[in-house]
């Protein structure tokens, strides 16, 4: 579970050994505030496995890997540990999908079938804030064709040429109304503290990195 | 820097883990380098999920329908509700049990003290080619449950099983018009008896978006008494 992932990071892309920064001073403080600020990578992972137990495993790899790379100063660019946090979990969730070929279970793994959208960790990644701030996003649309766009490119994954071409919508159009549309979510969960909430989860995080820190071993 | 026109696509596309290989270690080296990449991915993320929720909430079905509603002209929707009353009584035959799938376990199985199903077989898309082989049986109902690709509350999925390898498939039996059920899985059923050991392929696809590949899952039974 500690190994460190070299796929994840490849030797070849990491720059010349003169340019490596010095290890930061106290990787697992920094460690923990990506945490803080990156719920959505725990709620991608577990959307993709629908699997809390799973999910939990493969981002507590993803964080060992990382803070092995930030102990050892192998990350060129420390400030952004979020990008390869990022980059390193979903290269375990890969390997694990590799790993798993079985494509189906029979009735004796019932117990390990994917869990359901109303599983509490949703709520604990913070998704009920993500929904009202979504929901107000979409009531605050002047016009509906845009409340359109929004769910066929995010909900239904519809390619955005077609969206524009069956909404008669130009690309600059589009591309507005999505980013005004982030812009807009981003200030409502900053001003409502959602964004860097989840205050239990930190502090649970924080006393779990100090705890195993030494072994290397970190638990979501 | 994020491309606003090249990244909405690129952002979502990765979260969903459908860049290429070499599409995703461009986008990956992007993302080490670039702390405003990791946020905007950050939040795509956190917003589709919002919209996720709003979905099973109801909220989003009924904002989408809203915002089509407005565009269609009154005699013209009426006309198409007469329209799709009448396909539904048309189509409403094919929902109902065929060949040997059904769509509901018989009643009486059901809310009993008694195992429902006799075997419950689960698929998922994953990736390797092992065709695993699954013990059939001796009587009962098995229950097939299988992850579409696109999973979506409102969509009607269809199912098929067929029989055989792919140069003697027998169709064996399908269902239209079935839900996605609450833990994202379309169920259907089938008696044991009706099944005899040897291939088949179980395929579901949305009958709502039909660009959307169906998926398709080979599996083997084999008798739970012989070889």
């Amino acid at each position: 579970m500690t190994a460190v992932d070299e796929q994840a990071a490849p030797a070849a892309t990491l720059p010349p050994k003169s340019d490596v920064p010095a290890p930061v001073a106290d990787p697992v403080s920094h460690l923990t505030s990506v945490y803080r600020d990156y719920p959505g990578l725990r709620a991608l992972i577990l959307r993709r496995v629908r699997d809390p137990e799973l999910a939990a495993d493969i981002l507590q790899d993803a964080a060992v890997t990382t803070l092995e790379k930030l102990r050892s100063g192998e990350i060129a660019h420390p400030e952004n540990v979020g990008g390869y946090l990022y980059r390193v979990a979903l290269n375990h969730l890969r390997n694990h999908r590799r790993k798993d070929r079985t494509g189906l279970s029979s009735s004796e793994r019932l117990g390990e079938l994917p869990g359901r959208d109303d599983d509490p960790d949703w709520d604990r990644v913070g998704r009920p804030q993500w929904a009202a701030a979504a929901r107000r996003i979409l009531d605050e649309l002047p016009a509906l064709r845009d409340r359109e766009l929004l769910l066929r490119f995010y909900l239904n994954d519809e390619d955005k040429a077609q969206i524009c071409r069956e909404l008669k919508l130009s690309e600059e159009h589009f591309n507005r109304v999505i980013f005004r549309a982030r812009n807009r979510f981003r200030e409502i969960l900053e001003r409502r503290g959602f964004w860097k909430a989840d205050l239990l989860s930190i502090i649970a995080i924080g006393i779990c990195l100090v705890c195993s820190g030494a072994a290397g071993g970190i638990r979501w | 820097m994020v491309d606003t026109r090249r990244d909405l696509d690129r952002m979502r596309d990765y979260t969903a883990g459908r860049l290429s290989e070499e599409e995703r270690r461009m986008f990956e080296e992007r993302l080490v380098r670039d702390p405003g990449l990791v946020r905007e991915v950050e939040q795509s993320v956190r917003f589709q999920e919002g919209l996720r929720q709003l979905q099973a909430q109801g909220y989003a079905g009924k904002g989408a329908a809203r915002a089509s509603v407005r565009r269609i002209w009154l005699p013209v929707a009426a006309a198409a509700a007469i329209a799709a009353l009448a396909f539904f009584v048309w189509v409403q035959p094919r929902s109902e049990p065929a060949g040997v799938l059904r769509a509901a376990l018989q009643s009486g199985s059901a809310g009993t003290n008694t195992p429902a199903v006799a075997a419950r077989f689960t698929f998922v898309s994953l990736r390797g080619n092992a065709t695993p082989v699954l013990e059939l049986p001796a009587g009962g109902t098995i229950e097939f449950r299988a992850a579409p690709a696109l999973r979506e509350a409102d969509s009607a999925y269809r199912v098929t099983l067929t029989q055989g390898d792919e140069a003697t498939m027998t169709p064996l039996g399908a269902l239209t018009k079935l839900a996605l059920g609450a833990d994202g899985y379309v169920h259907c059923y089938a008696d044991a008896t009706a099944l005899a050991p040897g291939k088949y392929v179980l395929r579901i696809a949305s009958g709502s978006k039909a660009s959307v590949s169906p998926e398709q899952f080979a599996f083997t039974l084999r008798s739970a008494t012989g070889p």
